[in-house]
């Protein structure tokens, strides 16, 4: 280790992030998506559980507090050497939002001199809280400042943006995405394609011909050869198999892409999609599932 | 030898607080329960968790549950043992996991069926005898018989002539 690694060492401070909200709002649920980049279903936290995770070279530890009312009275120990505090609320759970604001004033008076970003869950769900509705039940104007928004513990939407903002009040800076796809396509085992993401700037183009035909190549060629890396019409398309599914990423190509990079975001995507339908192992597709799921998971790597 | 059995419960449905769901042959007040909670259901427990704590003079031992809810979370449970020695605590791991896995295995792992059969489980532990909870037979005393050999320290051998 160098003089300036250690200098490094000495000056880059663990960050603490700390997780309350309401039991039930999917505080858990939160901390292990940006762990296992899936859904894990959860049981209630006692107390309270601590998780380390390494970002860009910085440690974020990140306090999950119980949100029973047993529980809340810790809350504020816990915020006192917090540099964020992430409140965290059930949107779905419209009955509860007052409730969720009596105990957002409680921490009041901390709040001031922390960097404080609500979180509404369960955007994955049909009937929920507008966030100008949430604004206004939990009477936000009356914070000096806040960042409120939506994701889903579940589907994954939302969570990679989240983070972006989480990590920028932790470190007043920018995280970057080594990423930049076009589109992001599932299919099936036969190659037939079951959906697409894409940004909204990509050359559909690149979506109809190109890609099935690229696919069609693999499919052909998979049979003696694993093919993992097309180049077409100055775009790379990388391709990847799950148990059940096919998975293809296509970014520019240029000096800066980063192939594994690339490879490693579809295979979470594919993980993912295995994690949620687990009627795949039974030979059941679910088209209406897999569109929903990806379009979902696809807002973390689309700007 | 177990001085008394106790399960703890932390609900997976909204506004639940961690309670003590039953304890014998001991009755644990209502007021003092809350507090005790923690001795028994840790903070930061996960299912699967094995927990040792103390309290006195006294070891307590838990171990970790859930038990599944068709329409809410998991509840987390623990079924804790208060010890006055801590020699025979790898045998009753192996014991409570046994107990609480038999009965999940038949769907007997309930909160109605724990709080019936509570005297029961802490007499097979007592005795170190087979239980009968509802139609299902937990051979505790095999347990007890495997544990002793895998856990029972063997005297050295003395070798070697000492005469003079």
């Amino acid at each position: 280790m160098g003089l300036f690694d250690i200098i490094k060492k000495v000056f880059t401070k663990d960050k603490k992030i700390i997780i309350c909200g309401l039991d039930n709002a999917g505080k858990s649920t939160l901390v292990s998506f940006l762990e296992h980049g899936t859904f894990i279903e959860h049981t209630p936290t006692m107390g309270k559980e601590q998780t380390t995770i390494e970002v860009q070279g910085v440690k974020v530890n990140i306090v999950d507090m119980g949100g029973q009312k047993d529980f809340r009275s810790l809350w504020l120990g816990e915020m006192e050497d917090a540099e964020c505090v992430i409140f965290m609320i059930d949107a779905s759970a419209k009955h509860r939002l007052n409730e969720a604001k009596e105990e957002l004033i409680k921490l009041s008076p901390l709040l001031e001199k922390k960097s404080l970003i609500i979180l509404a869950n369960k955007y994955d769900l049909k009937d929920v809280a507008q966030i100008g509705e949430i604004i206004e039940a939990l009477e936000l104007e009356k914070f000096k400042s806040f960042e409120i928004l939506p994701i889903s513990s579940k589907t994954g939407y939302g969570i990679v943006r989240a983070f972006s903002k989480i990590y920028f009040k932790l470190t007043g800076k920018k995280l970057t995405q080594k990423v930049a796809p076009k589109a992001l396509t599932v299919f099936d085992q036969g190659g037939i394609p079951l959906t697409t993401a894409h940004g909204e700037t990509t050359d559909l183009e690149i979506l109809r011909g190109g890609l099935y035909a690229a696919i069609s190549s693999f499919v052909k060629e998979s049979f003696d050869r694993e093919l993992n890396q097309l180049k077409l019409d100055g775009y790379v398309i990388i391709l990847k198999r799950s148990p059940h599914l096919m998975g293809s990423i296509i970014i520019e190509e240029n000096n800066s892409i980063d192939i594994t990079e690339a490879e490693s975001r579809l295979g979470e995507l594919l993980a993912h999609l295995e994690n949620m339908c687990p009627e795949l192992k039974n030979e059941e597709l679910d088209n209406d599932k897999i569109e929903y799921l990806t379009q979902q998971f696809a807002t973390n790597l689309f700007n | 030898m177990a001085d008394y059995i106790i399960v703890c419960e932390l609900k997976g449905s909204e506004n639940s607080n961690p309670v003590i769901l039953d304890s014998y042959p001991l009755d644990v007040e209502d007021q003092i329960s809350v507090k005790l909670v923690p001795k028994f259901l840790p903070f930061g427990s996960r299912a699967g968790d094995y927990l040792i704590n103390r309290s006195g003079k006294n070891t307590i031992l838990s171990y970790i549950f859930k038990i599944e809810n068709s329409d809410n979370r998991a509840d987390l449970l623990s079924i804790s043992m208060v010890l006055e020695k801590k020699d025979k605590i790898e045998t009753y791991k192996l014991v409570l996991k046994e107990v609480i896995d038999k009965m999940g295995e038949n769907l007997l792992l309930t909160e109605e069926v724990l709080k019936e059969n509570i005297k029961t489980i802490y007499q097979g532990v007592y005795d170190e005898k087979d239980i009968t909870i509802d139609f299902l037979k937990i051979e505790l005393s095999k347990i007890f018989a495997e544990a002793k050999v895998l856990y029972e320290i063997k005297k050295p051998k003395i070798r070697g002539s000492f005469s003079i």
